[in-house]
């Protein structure tokens, strides 16, 4: 549904996206993950076209997105962190802007959204908290039967109920298995329920892209002492945190490493945080 | 169906899946030709991945326990009477096992786990 | 094109500061053009200024407050974004038209009788002035960024006022030249019209090179 291959864009100030490419299959979410300043921005706004590639290809639903951009975006919902809304209109006089523009619009839909997430139509964008422009962009989203959704930090500065709300809704969504959603997120914890793969971007660099569970049980954090640290074990370890309490560090080698740690250590689940964390350097 | 998830058990997710929906097979619970939840109706209620959901009913199908027919979805096979009478024998032979083995680090003969086992066997 | 161009009305009409300015740009205009400035002119000059601040009105969202995201996330393509904004002039030249004549028309029942409202001269020099110069400025509305955009509005509002300034004999000297009268002005709306189309394949290139 979304390929994205050796994706490559060079800033005039620096900042280099080098040769990212992931792909993500319909009936699956997606999450983004990656440092700020790493590329996520970048990567989104390339998928879109709303900026010229320099290399690489961009497909989506199986076609070239600078080819068929107008066909394709009529099946993408697309939704932002600063919902960039024209701030005084109102939630009516938005939509009549933008339904139009959509060929599977369905009023229906839309009503029933703006009902479930109480809504006020008749009410200036400008005046709704954040949760509630988050919420409007997702009604609008999915009223056009977009079998795309890509959201680009859409729970930053949410409360964790309304981001729990919101990820109901992504349940529900994934329940039609033609259906994918691309979601970049800091927020990792979002993540790691729902998510079915995990791509981490960092310094414009993939560092890897695969799914969650396996990402899980690759990664593992091995606690222990920090007098039993040789060399080799130090090896073991992608990085190691020392304190004056002991060490912590992140490994794809538990298995062998606890062996050679032997009782005083444990092996714990690795969250999403603490491989960004350990693996910031990567890139 | 009952499942119940740790997220915070080191057991992969899809592993305590496989092993609850396993466990209620072998014991009855679950009978043959039953409906069991679509993967990613599972996935919301339980809130974890479509995935996840995925693999554990992809392994229940590949040791036999589950049939998927496309279009309608997984259902419990029906199970072969001996096979699960062999695997509740199993999972007894290994409770005894360890009985065995905590007994003799104990010092403990075989007439006394003998009667400690007929003892229980006579109040339950 | 059309929800292009519906979009680019509803959102001028929908604001409370754009509203109030549509309301008094007219008298205002009259004001600064001052009453012994000769009527024959005054309907075209208000009629061309009015075209002309619509269509910097329908700029204005874009260009100002970066919600170029939304535009780039619907269904469109550059193309159609930049023809719907030509086509927007034509759009503002009716509505400014109508709205002028209107207005002025009210103005001199109740005010000042020497007001001429409506002459199809006027129009037809109000439609070859407008297609060139919504063709030099349109281009220049896709090409350059934010700041420079404002100090282009200011220049051109400026060289409207001119207009006002200028002797009635300097106007009836420009507006009976060659571009105007020939053929009753059928070579100016021609020659207007091909600039307009080598402005749009301007403007697009412009737009697109900055995407």
């Amino acid at each position: 549904m979304l390929e994205v291959r050796n994706l490559s864009k060079k800033f005039k100030e620096g900042f280099h996206l080098e040769d990212v490419s992931f792909t993500l299959k319909p009936g699956y979410i997606m999450g983004f993950i990656g440092p700020n300043g790493s590329g996520k921005t970048t990567t989104i706004n390339l998928i879109m076209n709303l900026m010229k590639r320099d290399e690489g290809s961009v497909k989506i639903f199986g076609k070239d997105i600078s080819q068929h951009e107008r066909e394709i975006k009529d099946r993408i919902g697309f939704v932002y962190d600063e919902a960039h809304f024209y701030d005084d209109l109102t939630l009516e006089q938005m939509k009549r802007i933008i339904a139009p523009f959509y060929s599977r619009w369905d009023e229906k839909i839309y009503r029933d959204y703006i009902e479930k997430f109480e809504l006020n139509e008749k009410m200036r964008i400008k005046k709704l908290s954040k949760g509630m422009k988050m919420k409007y962009s997702l009604a609008l989203a999915l009223s056009h039967d977009a079998d795309l959704i890509i959201m680009d930090e859409p729970t930053s500065g949410l409360d964790p109920i309304f981001r729990k709300e919101i990820l109901d809704i992504l349940y529900d969504i994934i329940q039609d298995e033609n259906k994918s959603i691309f979601f970049s997120t800091h927020i990792t914890t979002d993540l790691e329920q729902i998510a079915d793969y995990i791509t981490f971007i960092n310094k414009g660099k993939l560092v890897f892209s695969k799914a969650k569970d396996e990402i899980m049980d690759e990664f593992k954090i091995v606690k222990g002492d920090s007098i039993n640290l040789t060399p080799e074990i130090r090896s073991s370890f992608i990085e190691i945190r020392e304190t004056g309490y002991g060490f912590e560090g992140l490994t794809r080698k538990a298995a062998g490493v606890k062996e050679m740690l032997g009782e005083n250590s444990l092996v714990e689940n690795a969250s999403l945080q603490d491989i960004m964390y350990y693996m910031r350097m990567e890139g | 169906m009952r499942i119940l998830i740790s997220n915070s058990s080191d057991e992969p997710i899809y592993t305590q899946i496989f092993n609850q929906i396993k466990a209620q097979i072998i014991r009855g619970e679950l009978d043959a030709g039953e409906l069991l939840p679509s993967i990613r109706g599972l996935a919301k209620d339980l809130q974890i991945s479509v995935i996840t959901t995925k693999r554990a009913y992809e392994e229940l199908e590949r040791e036999g326990f589950v049939e998927t027919i496309p279009g309608k979805g997984s259902y419990i096979a029906p199970q072969n009477k001996e096979l699960i009478r062999e695997q509740r024998l199993r999972i007894i032979e290994d409770s005894l096992m360890n009985v065995v083995r905590e007994g003799k680090l104990m010092g403990l003969d075989y007439e006394e786990i003998e009667e400690m086992l007929r003892i229980m066997y006579e109040e339950e | 094109m059309g929800p292009l161009i519906m979009k680019d009305i509803r959102l001028i009409t929908s604001n409370r500061a754009t509203q109030i300015f549509l309301l008094l740009y007219i008298p205002f205009l009259l004001i600064i053009a001052g009453l012994d400035f000769r009527a024959e002119y005054m309907y075209m000059v208000v009629l061309v200024s009015g075209a002309y601040m619509i269509t910097v009105l329908s700029f204005s969202y874009e260009i100002g407050r970066g919600t170029n995201q939304l535009l780039m996330s619907l269904p469109v393509r550059k193309m159609d974004i930049v023809t719907a904004k030509y086509l927007f002039v034509f759009a503002a030249f009716i509505m400014s038209g109508i709205y002028s004549g209107i207005y002025i028309g009210l103005i001199r029942n109740f005010f000042y009788n020497e007001l001429i409202v409506f002459d199809i001269a006027m129009l037809k020099n109000a439609l070859i002035l407008t297609l060139f110069f919504t063709s030099i400025v349109l281009p220049l509305f896709f090409g350059l960024s934010h700041k420079m955009v404002n100090f282009l509005n200011v220049f051109v509002f400026v060289t409207l006022f001119q207009m006002f300034g200028m002797g009635v004999d300097t106007l009836a000297k420009i507006f009976s030249s060659f571009i105007f009268e020939a053929g009753g002005g059928a070579w100016g709306i021609m020659l207007g019209t091909a600039l307009l189309w080598i402005s749009r394949q301007l403007s697009l290139a412009l737009f697109q090179r900055r995407y």
